[in-house]
């Protein structure tokens, strides 16, 4: 409810209203009256005068005929002596007689011209007064005579100069009406008469009149006031509604029912335009809950749980700002096992929901493909085909994946089109990793995407982000950039990672000011802490026949830098050949698959090959041997490589675990 | 993997230059499929630096030619990494080696 308080300031709709009302209604009450009293008055004081007009010719009639005159300083009607200013010559009978049947009083005054010598010395004249008085009806409030007083000196005066003069009188608190003329004998003034009425009786019939009006503004003032609070009560009960249903929406909750407001008019209308506004909002606010609880499910799938997941081999962490919408940035980072990490970031292009959800499904098959034992290069092109096929909308993704093998910092990686991180090693300044990068996922089909890699050492750092870091632009609309990243991350080398991300953002944000931020904001960094140089160096293939030259440039770099003489490096290439080959084309079959190869070379000249795969489990040390004495008709073509392998090695080692195929093979590569 | 095919009259001589393994195996079996009925076939080894038992596979399949689509199958300078394979394998008592 309005305070009290409101109401007395006006700050209420109602008492405005009120208020205006009741100024309205006083004008228009004072106005009205004032005229209808005026009106009153003039009519009735033109018929007082005319009464009294006739009054006085009956007045004249009834003293007789004859003019008037003065002879022997004694004003005569006629013959009839009406008086000469003394007491005993005052002829007031006619006059009260005159008066008793009219109501009008009369009074006759003689000019000063004409009073009688003696008389005039007896009787104190009043300055500038020319009439005194002889005879009438009317006397003194003691009822002591006024014959022989004079006239007042203005009414005197104007009298003279007009020869008729109308005025109001008050007498004993009543008022009346009085008409003099002067009296004339031939041309010469000599005299002059009054007649006046009481106007008592007009001025109660205005009262009357102004009593009954204001009952009757007042009546009409209630019935006005009563329709007025009416309408302003449904009206202020209506805003009141509205209002609070505006204040219902305004604190986030939408009414259940309809705002029902019925006064026809503007609020009505204003109200259905309330409850269009109410549902358009409402399907406004659960497009944008749907959008929040998207964006929230597409922040939840990224993984936060950085120490746990950190170990003595390496630490990460990661961050992702999303713009205000939902967008297509995400990291990600899994073991695949107690050696293998993934790490992964990716930017979807666009924004919005078909960019979450082409998010998830990325993520989610990166996760899968790597975690089934697909080497990053062969993820990249299988997700790349899956995804241009039938993408209509043009959307693509630009990802980078790596491979970390924790015990021997080999990082196996592929670039979809994405920025390339920054490596930083030790005692050295950071650094693009740059490779030729494949195309875009989702750009091309049938793309084949070219793994490489690189070897952490101990104390490398590496940098993963999205364009939004370097994108992220200030209120004049100058960009992050490359140089201020690469410097930020200079400056802070020795700092912990989780530091160098959060400074990272912050000095984004300083960067950005009061600029919206355009584009999700992610960016991983991987600490390697600790490389286990005991046991070799591991690299994934595709098992794919092209790939393997590569697995054996592989294994060469290695025997080689070991001092391996060429023979032997070709006797175990002939059985790295005969394995891999055997993967190839029996192992995965059609299917596509990695196969894990592990070089390791002691100082006393022993090279271990631990070879692995995830295709159909066997065992090729089962086989049985070719019979080598038999004639070249007796021959079958078969079994020859791993009985060749056997022959070459110094040991062959056959056991399945943890779903792989895992063959060991041992061979002294120095006297 | 090169090949070098001369032929002087019933004489096929192909030179093999390289690696003979999974990849290259097959264009030599191509190859020796081109080489006439009856035809005497002699393989160069002195430039063939790997033999890999695809390849080995190919030698034998040419082997079991001799007497039926071939005249006769020849191996010439071959060197001590493949002749050590071969020997292994008890391929240096089946072949022809020169």
């Amino acid at each position: 409810m309005a305070k009290f308080k409101d109401i007395i300031t006006l700050k209420t709709i109602g008492s405005k209203l009120i208020l205006s009302a009741l100024i309205g209604l006083v004008l228009f009450s004072t106005i009205t009256q004032s005229i209808v009293a005026s009106t009153i008055r003039s009519s009735e004081i033109s018929h007082v005068e005319e009464k009294e007009r006739s009054d006085l010719a009956y007045m004249e009639d009834y003293l007789g005929e004859g003019e008037w005159r003065v002879e022997n300083y004694t004003l005569y009607k006629g013959d009839l002596s009406i008086g000469d200013g003394s007491e005993a010559n005052a002829n007031k009978a006619p006059f009260q007689y005159v008066t008793d049947n009219t109501g009008s009083f009369f009074y006759t005054f003689l000019h000063i011209d004409y009073v009688r010598p003696l008389l005039s010395s007896t009787i104190p004249t009043k300055e500038g007064s020319s009439y005194l008085r002889v005879a009438g009806s009317t006397t003194n409030p003691d009822a002591t005579s006024i014959v022989g007083t004079y006239m007042e000196a203005n009414v005197s005066a104007k009298l003279d100069k007009d020869g008729e003069f109308l005025d109001y009188a008050i007498v004993e608190k009543s008022r009346y009406h009085t008409l003099y003329q002067t009296i004339k004998s031939g041309d010469d003034v000599i005299g002059a008469i009054v007649v006046g009425r009481s106007v008592d009786a007009i001025h109660t019939k205005i009262r009357e009149a102004n009593i009954r009006i204001i009952i009757f503004i007042a009546v009409a003032f209630l019935l006005t006031m009563i329709v007025i609070s009416m309408v302003i009560v449904s009206w202020i009960k209506a805003i009141k509604k509205s209002q609070n249903h505006l204040q219902c929406i305004a604190n986030g909750v939408f009414p259940e029912k309809p705002l029902v407001v019925k006064t026809r008019d503007e609020i009505e209308e204003m109200a259905n335009i309330i409850n269009d506004m109410t549902s358009s909002l409402k399907d406004k606010e659960r497009i944008e809950t749907e959008l929040t609880l998207a964006k929230e499910i597409q922040i939840n799938m990224l993984p936060k749980s950085f120490n746990e997941f950190s170990n003595e081999y390496f630490k990460i962490f990661a961050s992702m700002e999303p713009a205000r919408e939902v967008g297509g940035d995400f990291y990600d980072f899994f073991k695949i096992d107690d050696k293998n990490v993934v790490i992964c970031i990716a930017d979807v292009s666009g924004k919005g929901i078909p960019a979450a959800l082409l998010m998830s499904i990325a993520k989610t098959m990166i996760k899968n493909l790597m975690i089934s034992g697909y080497s990053v290069g062969e993820c990249f092109t299988r997700i790349n085909n899956i995804f241009s096929e039938g993408n209509e909308a043009g959307l693509f993704i630009t990802s980078w994946l790596g491979l970390l093998n924790l015990e021997t910092g080999l990082l196996t990686y592929v670039n979809a089109g994405h920025n390339p991180p920054l490596i930083y090693r030790k005692n050295k300044v950071y650094e693009y990793l740059k490779t030729q990068p494949g195309f875009v996922l989702g750009g091309l089909e049938g793309i084949k995407y070219r793994q490489a890699f690189i070897e952490l050492k101990e104390g490398d750092r590496i940098f993963l982000y999205t364009d939004g870091v370097t994108e992220a632009h200030n209120e004049s609309n100058s960009l992050y950039g490359e140089h201020r990243l690469i410097n930020y991350l200079n400056s802070c080398i020795n700092s912990p990672i989780d530091d160098v991300l959060n400074g990272l953002r912050k000095d984004i944000n300083k960067f950005k000011g009061k600029a919206e931020q355009s584009d999700d904001i992610t960016m991983l960094i991987l600490d390697y802490l600790v490389r286990k140089d005991s046991f070799g160096l591991t690299k994934i293939f595709p098992a794919d026949k092209e790939e393997l030259y590569n697995c054996l440039d592989f294994i060469n770099e290695q025997l080689e830098s070991n001092g391996c003489t060429m023979k032997i490096q070709n006797q175990i290439d002939l059985v790295i050949e005969e394995i891999f080959m055997n993967i190839v084309n029996h192992g995965y079959q059609s299917v596509k698959g990695d196969i894990e190869v592990t070089v390791d070379i002691t100082s006393t000249g022993v090279a271990t090959f631990i070879i692995k795969d995830r295709g159909v489990p066997f065992n090729p040390l089962n086989r049985a041997s070719p019979d080598i004495s038999l004639s070249s008709d007796e021959r079958s073509i078969g079994g020859l490589g791993i009985f060749i392998s056997k022959q070459i090695c110094d040991s062959l080692e056959y056991e399945f675990a943890n779903g792989q195929n895992i063959l060991t093979i041992k061979k002294k590569i120095k006297e | 993997m090169e090949i070098n095919k001369t032929i002087n009259g019933n004489v096929v001589t192909l030179e093999i230059n390289g690696r003979l393994d999974t990849n290259t195996a097959p264009n030599l079996e191509a190859c020796i499929a081109e080489v006439n009925e009856g035809m005497d076939l002699v393989l160069n080894l002195a430039n063939l630096e790997y033999v890999s038992s695809a390849g080995l596979r190919v030698l034998l399949l040419i082997q079991k030619r001799v007497g039926s689509t071939l005249n006769s199958f020849v191996l010439e300078n071959v060197c001590e990494d493949v002749k050590e394979v071969l020997d292994m394998t008890g391929f240096s008592s089946i072949l022809n080696i020169k």
